[in-house]
């Protein structure tokens, strides 16, 4: 059994204090300035938390429910699991393009931040898209391509429907919009077609 | 990678192949490798592209890793390298070694400890070399996966310094995916 020394985490406290109940987002820089006022420790010890940029690699290999698991391990795992570059890699990861480094260009970027961020498009569509396609008998890997394509083509619709777009018309139809139907809510759930 | 006593970095092997001479952080570990092997690590290449002909003279110190790991990181690289070095992107020819014999060279080369693990992961992030990224930081991803953040912080030795409150957040922000 390897022997891992534990790194103390420097500081019980945070810097700043806290009015109780209230669950303040750390940056990640105050995160790392407490962290290594403490920790570190002999030869052969090692700290996985000495560095963000690091955990980020690591954080970006994992699948959406263990990146959501890994978020609530600690104060740093959660500001680096809310990085979006982190959810962007798990998204190509499933539908970038085949040959890596799979990195989104600034069309895209600017794409999905509109929708939200990576992380949102991964909770509200490539997740549940991902989920319905494990449920889902033996599939081609050529058919989970193209149902992934399919949602997230169906999310981004939705996503410009709800802003008044496509006659909606000014600020007050969009507001409006949020009570109208969405011409798509009944691809909403699978349809049975048997 | 032996340790070359006093070479004078310009070296070559047998076959007459040219080799780069790497030193580690604290100067007491220097290894004399082949080009192509070298050639792995971005940073090595855009280090020698920067210095110009001249720069193997007393070989090329990286102030960010130690000896024992440096060690480890080019027996990852004496292993993966192209059989020739060309000048164009040295990953994009084929290894020598068969692609069963590097899988299992890879599955051996990550069982080691985790401070082991955790230097190496740094090294190839410093040394930008790609293949090693990817398989040390999927070994401990692999370590994390499917875990609940009890088990995660166990594994790791990590301590949680969330408040129960911050800890309430973040489990109502993440609560989606469980």
């Amino acid at each position: 059994m390897p022997t891992i020394q534990r790194a103390e985490m420097g500081g019980a406290g945070a810097g700043a204090p806290r009015r109780p109940g209230e669950a303040v987002e750390v940056t990640e820089l105050e995160l790392l300035i407490q962290l290594l006022g403490g920790g570190g420790g002999g030869s052969g010890s090692y700290n996985i938390n000495d560095n963000g940029d690091i955990l980020a690699e690591i954080l970006s290999r994992l699948d959406g429910r263990s990146l959501a698991a890994a978020a609530c391990v600690c104060r740093l795992w959660a500001a680096v699991a809310r990085r979006d570059a982190v959810w962007e890699a798990l998204c190509l990861r499933h539908v970038g393009p085949p040959a890596p480094p799979a990195a989104a260009g600034p069309a895209t970027r600017a794409v999905v931040a509109a929708l939200g961020g990576y992380r949102r498009l991964y909770r509200l569509c490539l997740g549940p898209a991902l989920d319905r396609l494990a449920q889902a008998q033996a599939q081609a890997v050529r058919a989970h391509h193209l149902s992934l394509s399919l949602s997230l083509s169906l999310f981004s619709i939705d996503c410009y429907e709800r802003l008044g777009g496509g006659g909606g018309g000014g600020p007050s139809a969009g507001k409006r919009g949020r009570q109208q139907p969405s011409s798509l809510l009944f691809l909403c759930k699978p349809v049975d077609v048997s | 990678m032996a340790a070359a006593a006093d070479s004078s970095g310009d070296g070559g092997t047998s076959s007459g192949e040219k080799t780069i001479v790497l030193v580690s952080s604290d100067n007491s570990a220097r290894f004399e490798v082949r080009e192509a092997a070298a050639l792995l690590s971005q940073t090595v290449r855009r280090m020698i592209d920067e210095a110009g002909a001249d720069a193997s003279g007393d070989g090329i110190t990286l102030p960010d890793v130690d000896a024992k790991t440096l060690a480890k990181v080019l027996e990852y690289c004496n292993k993966h390298a192209p059989a020739s070095s060309s000048s164009s992107a040295a990953e994009a020819a084929p290894p020598a070694e068969g692609e069963e014999d590097l899988e299992r060279f890879d599955r051996e080369f990550v069982r080691v400890d985790m401070g082991t693990l955790y230097s190496l992961v740094t090294a190839a992030s410093y040394l930008k070399i790609e293949g090693l990224l990817n398989l040390t930081c999927q070994t401990i991803a692999d370590m994390i996966k499917g875990k609940t953040p009890e088990q995660i912080r166990k594994t790791l030795g990590i301590t949680s310094e969330f408040t129960p409150e911050e800890e309430d957040e973040v489990r109502r922000e993440n609560a989606w995916a469980f």
